[in-house]
């Protein structure tokens, strides 16, 4: 009877995430020493949270942690992740700018990890870079993300525009002479009008890889 | 709490605790095997539990076999049928001691004692290459059609979110939330069997639910 409300109550997934008290756990812990099927789902759940794939925070904080000519690899997933969505944008995009040569856009991923209010982001940008385009994970679907100058003001659409993408993440695109003469501030905004800063970005000219 | 619990698996019924304490005169080096093979997956989650790294639960598993060896040549059991509540009283006090630090680093255990043990027990950790294992779990959270279920379990297992928080911010009914851990529990079990692992009879129980 215990077992089958060992069974039930998927006692084992939740002792392997801490969640029994100590007297639950002490009772499963004692039911284990008789029950091999008990174990081989603790062994199992183990496995899982061991091993978990956590791409997120594979991903997070290469680009702003390390130098620049060190983040390619993280680019060129982001290229891959964002590619394939973002692409159709892009193209409708060159219909009304002057095409950009890929090497003149510096791609990268601001993740919640890297993030946060008191932090300005130095992006480092080839001297001929002429976009930048970011993209920020994790934003609250209710919520959009708008760039601002100092006061708070959102920046007019020559300098920076904004979109979100199906898999929730937004990417914003700024002209890179701008954000290398100041920075732009991210702040996420809800229906009513209510702001939260992510903190803010700038570009910096960094010395090619090498 | 006692520590009489019957023994629920049927492979496993076959000899009770007491059985092999009383043997024990006719054939030591059999009943040292046997306890340690009926044992030592179970006594290992317990160190693991306690967030003690495997080289270290596995020297403290050593330990906790030696004590109950000593303690069955010497003095013998109350309760024979207790072996196993004895084992994992040992257990859990030596891994006290461990993160107290009052046990030594390298523990100089009796080899002659152990040397005839034969691991015929393994655990998933042990059976199963670290790659595989990884490939295995990737393979699951890409495998869950409801994306509902890889969230749940990211936050349950990754962010080690309590499952109220969980709940409440997903709009999940307790049955819900443990109907996503059961069909996560069948979808791996698929996968290790997939991958040729049956042992221990990992994925009939599993299935069996």
């Amino acid at each position: 009877m215990e077992h089958m409300q060992f069974k039930s109550n998927q006692t084992a997934a939740a002792y392997v995430a801490h969640e029994l008290t100590e007297q639950q756990q002490e009772a499963f812990e004692l039911h284990m020493m008789g029950c091999s099927e008990c174990v081989n789902d603790v062994e199992a759940w183990r496995a899982i949270k061991s091993h978990m794939p956590d791409a997120a925070v594979v991903q997070a904080a290469k680009p702003f942690r390390k130098p620049w000519w060190a983040g390619w690899g993280l680019a060129a997933s982001f290229v891959g992740a964002v590619g394939i969505s973002g692409l159709a944008g892009w193209f409708a995009h060159a219909l009304v700018r002057p095409n950009l040569d890929t090497t003149e856009t510096a791609i990268f991923n601001l993740p919640a990890l890297t993030r946060g209010v008191s932090e300005c982001h130095t992006l480092p940008v080839a001297a001929n870079a002429r976009a930048v385009v970011l993209r920020v994970p994790g934003i609250a679907s209710e919520r959009s993300l708008v760039a601002t100058n100092e006061s708070g003001q959102e920046l007019p659409g020559a300098q920076y525009s904004t979109r979100k993408q199906r898999d929730g993440s937004w990417v914003l695109r700024f002209d890179a002479d701008f954000l290398q003469n100041g920075p732009a501030y991210l702040v996420t905004r809800n229906p009513d009008g209510a702001d939260e800063s992510l903190g803010c970005v700038v570009a910096a000219v960094a010395p090619p890889a090498g | 709490m006692t520590y009489t619990e019957p023994l629920t698996d049927p492979a496993s019924a076959r000899d009770a605790p007491d059985s092999l304490l009383t043997a024990r005169s006719a054939d030591a080096v059999e009943l040292r095997d046997e306890i340690y093979v009926r044992y030592r997956r179970p006594l290992m989650q317990v160190f693991l539990q306690r967030r003690i790294d495997r080289d270290a639960a596995q020297d403290l598993l050593q330990r906790t076999f030696l004590q109950a060896l000593k303690k069955i040549r010497t003095e013998g059991l109350d309760d024979p049928g207790n072996l196993g509540g004895y084992l994992y009283r040992t257990a859990c006090k030596l891994a006290t001691a461990y993160w107290r630090g009052e046990l030594s680093r390298r523990y100089d255990h009796d080899g002659e004692l152990l040397s005839s043990l034969h691991d015929e027990s393994l655990s998933l950790e042990e059976a199963l290459d670290h790659d595989l294992l990884a490939k295995s779990v990737r393979e699951l959270m890409t495998k869950l059609s409801v994306p509902r279920d890889r969230e749940v379990l990211e936050r349950f297992y990754l962010r080690e979110e309590p499952r109220s928080a969980i709940r409440e911010s997903m709009n999940l009914t307790e049955l819900q939330f443990n109907q996503v851990l059961w069909r996560a529990r069948q979808r791996f079990a698929e996968i290790l069997r997939k991958q040729g692992f049956a042992g221990n009879g990992y994925a009939a129980h599993s299935v069996d639910g």
